[in-house]
């Protein structure tokens, strides 16, 4: 039964060849742009090399101090995370399953006694970060535990890197200057991807051989500094609820015996959704406010191409109005009738999601230098010599075609059920007078 | 004429219902983004105030103690002294670069800086209490004026102000808009001001006017006091750099290629090294991306473009299969003597008729959203739908600004329905009468 109505619809596209060329474009239109939210929504939260643990991790990155005597000190600040601060509230924390400290930069590498100079993005590291981030070294390991602990001025760089400064992906063992100062390459990672914000760099580094490092600031407690952030692996995200409790129970105790200081952490540690929408550093992001705009934006996407479709639709339904009224004189149900004219219709929107999708593919790929940033506050503007570059996977993958049917279906709900329904309403003999 | 086709319009009402809809939908969308164009159109057009075109940033850097290259002996602090002006020196004479000038770098003393440090500038012992909030820019010597051609108000010349010493007397410049917020029509000139450029409130000299100038290409003009800087020593070294002005018509890219092969070397002094070099330009494209106004534009742009595809589309869509059915009164019309223009026109005139009149609700809506004062943008782009009284911008007067960002939608849109309802009357213009008439019913 079903297969008949697939028929009859298919030819009926195929006579009106204008109709549903104009049908299937309309509906793309909606559809790619759409998918193109999707497509970075997906980009930003899924779990993509090297972070292949996103949807068990709470990031924090931010901290904000109040003064506990106002008139005294009249301002309140806000910063980024120093080490004393991630130590107190996180470092110390028994639920995670591991917590990472990173710091990150940009400066220039070099070889001794070169003057070409490469400006790279530089992590300075723990131990356990390479344990969170699964990263896929084609030479050498990771710095070891004691490498950390005494401060060794070792690196793992990228393949790019390698390849630049040594011609091979081999480099594990040689040595580079980062800043000017040596250090020795215990291993070579896979690139990569820009679109990575918290992964990507071209030389990792541990911390601990970084002077200053831990140095605190007299001001405000030393809460303040220059933590890039903090991660926390739970052991599943059901833990998140409880890895919360003992944060807060940590600042909670910190305040209550602080004498000038209080500190307040803004709601993180953030699950990896909201986390890449903080901005700011004094507050935190309005996630219902966000949320709301964002499925706004959505609707109105596919409302309008929808309005269009809708159109399309009634002047269709009343041209074979007339057919609809023999039909229904010779005893054909309602029901069918609606059937068949939502399967046909369905196949049209079908059709037109496919193309948007493959629509939606190439507006990523001609605009990939900055799609990711539409919507943040604060951009960096991409290095020099970097490319973002989308991986298959993150282009072809069941979310995505699930977004896309799911969007589908909207389409064609708002687009076919009024005309569909007003028409059918009518009665037999209106129908057949309608020639 | 216009009345029979109003008259086809409502008969049909029930089909036009979708597109009225979406016309009036549209309307209202684009309208938003229209208005955001004409603001930031409107605040592009007003003059900046100074001029970095041609213009470089050089940044340095010293061979610190735990590095490879560092040179104890070098590491005298008169000896540093010594070795940057040398720096500059070797840059002055490179080949192209017309001034050259050491500059302080902080607190958004330089165009284009991110960074940004108001103050609130006062008249000392007055009992009005007239306030003006200007942002404040440490320079170091007047060659800062002449390297970006900042005008005095005065004379519209840089070298009045490239020539005054702001270290004597307690000087300070102000620009046009503090002058008139403290001083109205009065020239400021020789007055006292009290402002904080560093060291405090304290009394300070207003030695010249400067012409206002503008934070970012795409805001209003704002207050600024310009005073002198920390002299520089071995402790602040890093808050200075060196900015330079090339001949013009030098391209970008080759000049900055060519000074990084030809100056690495000779600028390596004792512990100095060349650091960066980069255009004004480039740092003015990397801080409006990094504030968000380029991306906000590209999403507004993408928007727009998305809108007018689905109108186009729709009036295409529906005035197309409309007609076919219509082919019957189509080939009755050719009959009774109407030509092919006629028809177009006639379809084209039913189109605009429907949008003129989609478009009456839509500006009601405009106008609520104009006044639920929603229009706002995290930055300092005022979107406000307010009248500030005295202001010499269009977009501070609310009405006038309503009125023209709602006309240039109306025009706008009226050409895109014009065209796509073109095309479909085009091709069914072109039927042989006969034809037409057959189908009849």
């Amino acid at each position: 039964m079903i297969q008949q109505y697939f028929k009859q619809a298919w030819q009926l596209i195929k006579q009106n060849k204008l109709f549903s060329g104009i049908y299937i474009a309309g509906t793309a239109l909606g559809i790619s742009m759409v998918m193109v939210m999707a497509i970075l929504d997906y980009v930003k939260t899924a779990n993509i090399y090297p972070e292949m643990n996103r949807e068990r991790m709470l990031y924090a990155k931010s901290i904000s101090v109040a003064p506990v005597d106002t008139a005294r000190f009249k301002y309140t600040n806000s910063g980024s995370l120093s080490y004393k601060a991630a130590e107190l509230f996180f470092l110390s924390l028994k639920t995670p399953e591991r917590v990472s400290v990173m710091f990150s930069g940009t400066d220039f590498a070099s070889l001794p006694n070169n003057d070409n100079l490469i400006k790279i993005k530089s992590r300075q590291v723990d131990t356990n970060y390479w344990k969170i981030f699964p990263f896929r070294f084609l030479s050498g390991k990771p710095f070891s535990d004691a490498d950390f602990q005494s401060g060794l001025a070792v690196a793992v760089i990228t393949e790019s890197l390698s390849k630049k400064l040594f011609g091979s992906d081999k480099a594990a063992g040689q040595s580079l200057e980062y800043r000017f100062k040596p250090y020795r390459i215990v291993g070579v990672v896979k690139d990569v991807s820009y679109v990575m914000e918290d992964t990507y760099a071209q030389i990792w580094m541990p911390y601990t051989c970084i002077e200053n490092y831990d140095k605190e600031n007299s001001e405000r407690a030393g809460m303040i500094g220059d933590v890039g952030k903090v991660f926390l692996l739970a052991r599943s995200a059901s833990d998140f609820g409880s890895i919360r409790r003992e944060v807060n129970d940590k600042v909670r105790r910190f305040n209550a015996s602080a004498a000038d200081w209080k500190t307040d952490l803004m709601g993180q540690p953030d699950t990896r959704k909201v986390d890449a929408h903080r901005y700011w550093s004094n507050k935190g992001p309005e996630m219902k406010k966000i949320n709301i705009r964002n499925i706004l934006i959505m609707f109105l996407l596919l409302v309008v191409p929808a309005l269009n479709l809708s159109g399309m639709n009634s002047t269709r339904m009343e041209r074979r109005l007339s057919e609809m009224g023999v039909r229904k004189a010779f005893g054909a149900s309602r029901s069918r009738l609606v059937h068949q004219v939502l399967i046909e219709n369905l196949l049209l929107t079908g059709l037109g999601g496919f193309a948007g999708l493959l629509v939606s593919y190439l507006i990523v790929f001609f605009t990939k230098e900055w799609i990711l940033d539409l919507g943040k506050q604060f951009t960096d503007t991409l290095p020099e010599g970097a490319s973002v570059d989308f991986s298959i996977s993150m282009l072809f993958n069941g979310k995505i075609f699930l977004a896309v049917l799911l969007a589908c279906l909207v389409m064609n709900i708002l687009s076919a059920l009024i005309p569909v329904y007003r028409s059918l309403r009518k009665s037999i003999t209106d129908s057949l007078h309608i020639k | 004429m216009l009345y029979h086709i109003f008259k086809q319009i409502w008969a049909q009402r029930k089909y036009n219902t979708w597109i009225f809809i979406e016309l009036m939908l549209v309307f209202v969308l684009v309208w938003v983004l229209a208005d955001y164009a004409f603001v930031i159109l409107h605040n592009k057009s007003i003059s900046q105030g100074f001029d970095v075109k041609d213009t470089y940033r050089v940044t340095y850097d010293v061979f610190g103690k735990g590095t490879s290259r560092y040179n104890p002996t070098e590491d005298d602090s008169t000896m540093a002294m010594e070795n940057l002006q040398l720096f500059v020196r070797k840059i002055k004479a490179y080949e192209n670069v017309e001034e050259a000038a050491l500059t302080y770098m902080d607190w958004g003393s330089l165009p284009y800086s991110g960074g940004y440090n108001s103050t609130a500038v006062e008249i000392p012992d007055r009992s009005d209490s007239t306030v003006a909030f200007a942002e404040t820019k440490n320079v170091l010597s007047g060659e800062y004026f002449r390297l970006f051609r900042y005008t005095s108000a005065k004379d519209h010349s840089w070298e009045r102000p490239a020539g005054i010493d702001l270290r004597r007397n307690n000087s300070v410049f102000i620009t046009r808009m503090v002058e008139r917020e403290l001083f109205g029509t009065a020239s400021a000139i020789g007055k006292v001001v009290k402002v904080d450029i560093g060291e405090g409130p304290k009394d300070y000299v207003v030695a010249d006017v400067l012409n206002d100038q503008k934070r970012f290409d795409y805001t209003l003009p704002h207050g600024a006091v310009f005073g002198a800087s920390p002299l520089i020593s071995e402790e602040n070294l890093m808050n200075f750099g060196v900015c330079i002005r090339v001949k013009p018509g030098v391209p970008e890219d080759t000049f900055i290629r060519n000074f990084r092969k030809e100056m690495t070397r000779p600028l390596r002094i004792g512990n100095f090294y060349l650091k960066d070099i980069q255009s004004f330009k480039s740092l003015k494209q990397e801080i409006d991306y990094s504030f968000g106004v380029t991306n906000e534009m590209r999403t507004r742009a993408g928007l727009m473009i998305f809108f007018l595809l689905n109108i186009a589309l729709g009036i295409i869509g529906t005035f197309w299969f409309r007609n076919e059915t219509r082919r019957g009164e189509i080939g009755l019309r050719m009959a009774m003597g109407s030509t092919h223009a006629t028809l177009q026109w006639q379809f084209m005139t039913e189109a605009l008729l429907l949008f003129s009149i989609a478009v009456i609700p839509a500006i009601v809506i405009d106008y609520a959203i104009a006044r639920a004062d929603v229009l706002k943008l995290d930055m300092d782009i005022i979107m406000d739908y307010e009248t500030v009284k005295g202001s010499p911008y269009i977009t501070q007067n609310a009405s006038l600004r309503f009125l023209i960002t709602n006309a240039m939608t109306y025009v706008f849109l009226s050409v895109i329905v014009a065209l796509s309802a073109w095309i479909p009357a085009r091709r069914v213009s072109r039927i042989h009468p006969v034809e037409a008439l057959r189908e009849n019913g």
